[in-house]
């Protein structure tokens, strides 16, 4: 993000713009409850690094395994789905239930049936991740063009392979940008997660901050949580897409 | 329907058999769902935990949207539009979860922090979206406009007219997003509202709660959206 805004000079004029005028407003807003400045804040995160790696890592585990979980369970069902009239009906009329659900209502009673450890915070992510996942790979196959499975039929091919050679592959752009929405979907049910009662993580340091009154460790803990979120967003474009 | 009768059905039955001790308090059958549901609609409950929560969301998104809307538009005629646009890509990364611990530290706990977190979180998928729905104006139109003789405000309303129905999506998104944030907001700061029901699951241990809760959620933000799609915002937008 940053990088990119070298090349850029507007880009980079703005970011300039963006840290003067919170100097400024911090500079202005002077008391100890106040914004903390840019400098305070790069100095919390060079003093703190090892407190907000470690809970970045935390983290990143969680969100990692909650993603894959919803990816392993998502997109088979997701793909099943679209390609069975029956179950896609029965099931849709669920999901469309579900579909405004945010994950965090899931947090008091995952809280309370796998308590604040590894496991909480997992389901959770996974709970954020999945319905994103879902929809996208069942779309994904809906949105093969006719003339494709037509074409495979007048060829010869079988329904299952119609399905592997010509859906599946079809189906793949929308499956990796879902793929690539679950992960930030991901990352917030995490976070939120961490804030109301899962133990460790960027999310319980950001809650230790306000409750220890020190805004600036809170704004380092946000600068890290936006940077590995967003990094870690970028690897999965990278690679998947 | 006939899948979910069939779940809630089994959920019952299974429950009954197999769920003793711990585990028959932990997790509510749908008949105690229900039963509990009916009751917090007699006392009004529910009623007073969806006025709080959607005129949270009224007050705090709506400011978030409209400031969106304004933001978004002066940034999408580019040019120094842009310039504006980049420190706001600074903070964008930072999901809007994120900031329910600080603005507790600098607004406390009330309404304004809410409003604070559901306006943050709207204005930046207004933004986001309203430069995007700007950006998908055909090149082709505007040059016709320019051709007609269109210029300055004009030119702006071509514009805009041509970007209308994907505002109004994006406004739509922008109420998603809101009820979506509006629980992580209740969950932390616990105030009066859905996400206080749903909080009650635990604190109180009547699980039973939080599905009341989340039916109320599942209800109130599909109702709204029906309701601005309704008056015709986003229409004919293929998503």
């Amino acid at each position: 993000m940053i990088l990119r805004g070298v090349r850029s000079w507007p880009r980079l004029s703005g970011l300039g713009i963006g840290l003067g005028l919170w100097a400024w407003v911090a500079w202005l807003w002077a008391t100890p409850m106040a914004l903390p400045g840019p400098s305070a804040v790069a100095v919390t995160l060079v003093e703190e690094a090892p407190l907000l790696l470690s809970g970045a890592w935390r983290s990143g585990l969680r969100v990692l395994s909650g993603w894959l979980v919803a990816a392993m369970i998502g997109v088979p069902l997701g793909l099943g789905m679209a390609s069975s009239p029956t179950l896609d009906r029965e099931l849709a009329r669920l999901l469309v239930l579900l579909r405004p659900l945010p994950p965090f209502v899931w947090l008091p009673l995952v809280l309370l049936w796998f308590g604040v450890g590894e496991v909480g915070a997992v389901v959770i992510s996974a709970l954020g991740a999945f319905p994103v996942v879902l929809s996208h790979a069942r779309e994904g196959v809906s949105a093969t063009p006719l003339s494709w499975v037509q074409a495979a039929e007048n060829l010869g091919a079988t329904r299952w392979g119609v399905f592997w050679r010509v859906r599946l592959p079809a189906a793949l752009p929308l499956t990796r940008s879902g793929l690539r929405r679950a992960w930030s979907v991901a990352w917030m049910s995490l976070v939120a997660a961490e804030l109301v009662g899962t133990d460790g993580g960027l999310g319980q340091i950001l809650m230790d901050a306000r409750n220890l009154a020190r805004p600036e460790l809170g704004l380092a803990a946000m600068v890290t949580l936006g940077v590995v979120a967003a990094a870690s967003g970028r690897l999965l474009e990278g690679r998947a897409g | 329907m006939r899948l979910l009768a069939v779940l809630l059905g089994l959920w019952e039955v299974l429950g009954r058999v197999c769920l003793t001790g711990r585990w028959a308090i932990l997790i509510p059958l749908p008949s105690r769902i229900g039963e509990e549901l009916a009751a917090m609609l007699a006392s009004g409950e529910v009623g007073v935990a969806l006025a709080h929560s959607a005129l949270r969301v009224l007050v705090g998104g709506g400011t978030g949207a409209a400031l969106g809307l304004v933001v978004g538009l002066l940034v999408g005629r580019g040019g120094f539009g842009r310039v504006l646009g980049s420190p706001l890509a600074l903070v964008r990364p930072i999901p809007p979860i994120a900031w329910i611990p600080l603005t507790l530290l600098w607004f406390g706990v009330g309404e304004l922090q809410q409003w604070a977190i559901l306006a943050g979180a709207t204005f930046h998928v207004v933004t986001a979206g309203v430069r995007d729905a700007l950006d998908r104006v055909p090149a082709s139109l505007v040059e016709s406009a320019k051709n007609l003789g269109s210029r300055g405000f004009g030119l702006e309303l071509v514009r805009l007219r041509a970007a209308a129905p994907e505002l109004g999506f994006t406004l739509r998104e922008g109420l998603a997003m809101a009820w979506f944030v509006l629980v992580a907001a209740e969950l932390v700061s616990a105030t009066e509202g859905i996400g206080v029901l749903v909080l009650q699951g635990r604190d109180l241990l009547l699980p039973a709660r939080t599905f009341v809760g989340m039916l109320t959620l599942s209800v109130a933000a599909g109702l709204s959206d029906a309701l601005l799609r309704r008056v015709g915002f986003g229409v004919g937008v293929q998503r």
